[in-house]
């Protein structure tokens, strides 16, 4: 009867024009999004390219001007900036600290149109200033992009609806149901195999698509494609059991179609934008305009004890330290700048921590509303496998401020010591790798929820209506 | 005729399961919605009121200093919220709050709530703004999409036309049905939007006007959905095709063709990275006139022209402090310099903003979205002419501190120091939006296609019903 059952289903599907439809539609969505998110991730990929190769130039000439310094030669540079100072060095050659993307970072735009992927740390910089954000349109930032994730979360589920809100309800219209109530059958385990019928086809053509869209953009099949593919036939899945559990129902096939609607509104577009409105009215984001205030009393408290080392114009201008003084003077007065940095940076860390602590309080807390929605799990997981979440610019960040910190380190014995830089240090220079190690994956996780909801769905549906109710459905 | 047709078609809407829930659905997320932005705003607005006075008295108890070290001080310029920001936010959340006045340097806004806030801020806030865009469409489909087709499923389409209506005022009294319980919540919404806002002190100056035309625009937009809606019913076989359509419709026009037309605006016309474009500023300043930097071919070129100007062969002659007048014309050339790569990005923006206006055709929610922006003052044009006055302000910042060095010391003294009452002296920030008028001057082409839109519409209702 199974066998039956599948072949009469396939056998339906394959000679309806919806399958031909949906696989154009799929095909093209996912063709193009694709295409949106390769020509997003090329110029990330460009421009960093463009700053490493700037960087590279950059130390080529940099030797070259000090192999003339070296040799009594005059360069084209003010002499604060000649790179035998390692405070000039520090400040003229920094490192780009990139943030590469991977092969699947295609699929999901996430945070990556609001922050940098490179940032040039430099030695005489403050940390707490350094800023993360990209220079970008707010239109583009408000409207979003057409990815792959886009297709996923948003169109997917529409494609399923359109695929599944009238297979009992057909049945019923045309009174074939008559025929089918006439068999030993047990309804939900016919609707069930019709329905499995059809997940597996969108499942296949999706996977298809997706397959061929991840080739087309030269990713190996690898354990993070295999994540992908699990993410999206959990999230259809759990589309699929809704659609189920509403067939189920018995009702009319316009009275399924504006229920199955109603909960996609309900999960991909209320629930996402009330969660995040509610859980930022009850747990509010500390104040960035009171933060500037409280670093701006702090600062105007620091600077008379800042003006006891140094006088605010060499604190401003530190290129400037060396003009007009001989060496002793000139490396009091560097030692003077960087204490008086440091009193401002110890000054200021404890209110940007207990700032940055409650930021993080608060984002963990909001994190927690992703379980109202499938659509919001799906998306966090296409996120994090595409390393455009918000977890992974928060560990960039952090990764930037060591080094930025590692640079300066890297630099300071050497001014303090009054010593010149050489050629043979370049090759010395720290680098940037970005760890990620820190980042906790929500992906088995999230891939567990979506299975249990689907499960339960069908658990749901598959108790409450038995063969017996046939004659309840068939009213 | 078409009072007879509308009663009925009303009293059909009204009496309807479907409506009932969905539009209770709809009043009660708007009021969730009204009631969070207003905690919301108020407690930001608060914040900015209280950051902008600190800040103020932060620059007004500087003690005695050299004027180019308060310059480098510098002063922050919190942005105002406006009162109908509460009913639509724009782009408030992805630009930033304040920007930092300072010497030689023109900064970015920074601080944007939405770097702040995690992934799941990027679905969209349940904000009068979302409500009025994305839900009461739905609405409008919800009860237009079996206008039609219902008439056929039960049969009673032949009734219909054999007692003689002309089906062009059927149509018109069913558009009237779907359209008139819409337009009473919408003008429900706006007026205790009107009468919420007129008793919140701390808004600022609210305008009846702005409120009516933003009405006024939302009103046109249900009027499209509603004409679009009856057209599907109309060539539609059944109720559960038409709502497909329909919502496929609704989809393409409020979701796929905007991030479709970011898409190609920023394939077509990419902003610098930061970096880029802060690396290009810095090239093209290190070029010219540095005011710290005396020894370099700009510097001694001015040194000479000044000494020709005022007639005498030594710097220590001139009438005022060389030092300081320096510095104000390495200002004034670094001004030079921003205002140049700033109407660069503003190119690149205003390219950007002719591929999202090219993109209208295919969806009437695009211009409702930019002028229900700009009538809120929420929009990026509003946003950059803030930051554009802020950069006057600091222009003159800069200048009336370093006339203050230059007219009250003498060459080489740096270790000049302006008395503290100066600070209060200099006029604090104050920032007036675009008016009214501009505001709509500025969207003639957005309610040109708006327009369009109506006309087109209504032409395919007409058209649509010869099928009947």
């Amino acid at each position: 009867m199974l066998s039956l059952n599948i072949k009469t289903e396939l056998r339906s599907i394959f000679r309806n024009y919806w399958l031909a439809s949906i696989a154009v539609l799929l095909f093209v969505l996912c063709f193009y999004a694709g295409w949106n998110g390769t020509n997003h991730v090329s110029q990330r990929k460009e421009n960093i390219a463009q700053a490493v190769t700037a960087m590279k130039e950059a130390d080529i000439l940099m030797a070259t001007q000090l192999d003339s310094i070296s040799n009594g030669f005059e360069v084209n540079l003010q002499p604060w900036w000649y790179p035998t100072s390692p405070t000039a060095v520090g400040d003229q050659y920094p490192r780009v600290a990139a943030f590469h993307p991977t092969s699947l970072t295609f699929i999901a735009t996430g945070q990556s149109d609001m922050f940098s992927h490179y940032i040039k740390p430099i030695m005489t910089g403050d940390s707490y200033t350094l800023g993360f954000t990209e220079l970008t349109s707010p239109v583009s930032l408000l409207m979003g992009h057409f990815d792959l994730a886009f297709v996923v979360v948003y169109l997917l589920p529409l494609v399923i609806i359109s695929f599944s809100y009238n297979i009992l309800s057909t049945e019923k219209e045309s009174g074939s149901l008559v025929l089918i109530a006439s068999s030993p059958l047990n309804v939900s385990l016919w609707l069930l195999q019709k329905l499995s019928v059809r997940f597996v086809v969108i499942s296949g053509l999706l996977s298809l698509c997706l397959g061929l869209v991840l080739i087309f953009n030269g990713n190996n099949f690898n354990a993070k494609s295999l994540q992908l593919f699990t993410t999206i036939i959990l999230y259809s899945a759990f589309w699929f059991a809704l659609a189920y559990l509403i067939n189920l129902q018995g009702r009319s096939s316009s009275r399924n179609v504006i229920v199955m609607l109603g909960f996609w509104v309900v999960f991909v577009l209320a629930i996402p934008s009330l969660a995040s409105q509610w859980a930022n009215a009850v747990y509010p984001v500390p104040s960035r305009a009171l933060l500037v205030n409280e670093m701006r009393s702090l600062k105007a408290e620091v600077v008379k004890e800042q003006d006891k080392l140094l006088d605010d114009y060499l604190r401003n201008h530190p290129e400037l330290i060396g003009v007009n003084a001989d060496s002793d003077e000139s490396l009091r007065r560097t030692q003077q700048y960087f204490a008086a940095k440091d009193m401002v940076e110890q000054r200021i860390q404890p209110l940007l921590s207990t700032y940055n602590t409650n930021l993080e309080k608060q984002q963990t807390w909001v994190s927690r509303f992703a379980y109202l929605s499938p659509a919001i799990l799906a998306q966090n997981s296409l996120n994090h496998l595409a390393e455009t979440s918000s977890e992974h610019y928060d560990s960039y960040r952090q990764n930037v401020r060591d080094f930025a910190e590692q640079w300066r380190d890297f630099f300071l014995p050497m001014t303090f010591e009054g010593k010149i830089f050489r050629k043979e240090i370049i090759g010395q220079f720290p680098e940037f790798h970005f760890d990620k190690t820190a980042i906790r994956s929500p992906i088995p996780i999230n891939s567990t929820v979506l299975l249990v909801l689907a499960s339960g769905l069908l658990i749901v549906g598959f108790r409450t209506r038995g063969a017996h109710e046939m004659e309840k459905i068939m009213q | 005729m078409i009072s007879i047709l509308t009663k009925k078609e009303l009293r059909e809407v009204l009496r309807s399961g479907q409506f009932r829930i969905a539009g209770l659905i709809v009043i009660l997320l708007t009021a969730i919605a009204v009631f969070i932005s207003t905690g919301y705003y108020r407690s930001v607005q608060q914040q900015h009121y209280q950051a902008q006075n600190n800040e103020r008295n932060v620059w007004e108890s500087q003690d005695d200093k050299n004027p180019h070290n308060a310059a480098h001080y510098g002063t922050y310029a919190f942005k105002p919220k406006y009162p109908l920001s509460l009913i639509d936010q724009g782009v408030d959340k992805f630009v930033g709050i304040s920007i930092f006045l300072e010497a030689h340097k023109r900064n970015e806004a920074q601080y944007m709530a939405a770097a702040d806030q995690t992934g799941l801020a990027r679905f969209g806030e349940l904000t009068p703004d979302f409500i009025l865009l994305f839900i009461i469409p739905l609405l409008v489909i919800l009860i237009g999409h079996d206008a039609f087709t219902k008439e056929r499923e039960r049969g009673t389409i032949n009734l219909i036309k054999s007692q003689g209506v002309s089906m062009r005022l059927l149509a018109f009294g069913k558009w009237l049905g779907v359209f008139i319980p819409i337009a009473i919540i919408t003008v429900f919404v706006f007026l205790l939007a009107g009468v919420l806002l007129s008793s919140l002190g701390d808004f600022g100056q609210f305008s009846w006007n702005a409120l009516l035309v933003m009405m006024l625009i939302y009103l046109a937009y249900y009027a499209i959905f509603a004409c679009i809606s009856i057209i599907v019913s109309c060539l539609a076989r059944n109720s559960g095709i038409a709502l497909v359509g329909l919502l496929a419709f609704w989809i393409v026009s409020c979701l796929a063709v905007p991030k479709a037309a970011t898409n190609i605006a920023e394939t077509n016309y990419p902003y610098p990275t930061k970096q880029a474009f802060d690396e290009a500023v810095a090239l093209d300043k290190s070029k010219g006139l540095d005011g710290h930097d005396p020894w370099s071919e700009a510097a001694k070129q001015l040194e000479e022209e000044t000494l020709k100007a005022y007639n005498v062969s030594t710097l220590e002659e001139l009438p005022f402090n060389y030092d300081g007048f320096r510095m104000q014309k390495g200002e004034e050339h670094e001004a030079e310099i921003y205002f140049k790569h700033y109407r660069q990005l503003k190119e690149v923006h205003s390219a950007q903003t002719s591929v999202y206006r090219k993109l209208t055709v295919l969806s009437p929610y695009l211009p409702v979205r930019f002028l229900s922006m700009s009538l809120a003052r929420t929009d990026y044009n509003t946003h950059w002419h803030f930051s554009d006055a802020a950069e006057k302000y600091r222009i003159q910042l800069q200048k009336a501190l370093n006339d203050d060095f230059a007219q009250n010391s003498q060459y080489g003294n740096w270790a000049y120091k302006a008395d503290k009452s100066f600070w209060a002296e200099i006029p604090e920030f104050s920032y007036e939006p675009p008016s009214f008028n501009e505001v709509l001057g500025e969207n003639q082409k957005n309610i040109a296609v708006l327009s369009g839109w109506l006309v087109l519409a209504f032409a395919g209702l007409f058209i649509s019903t010869k099928k009947l």
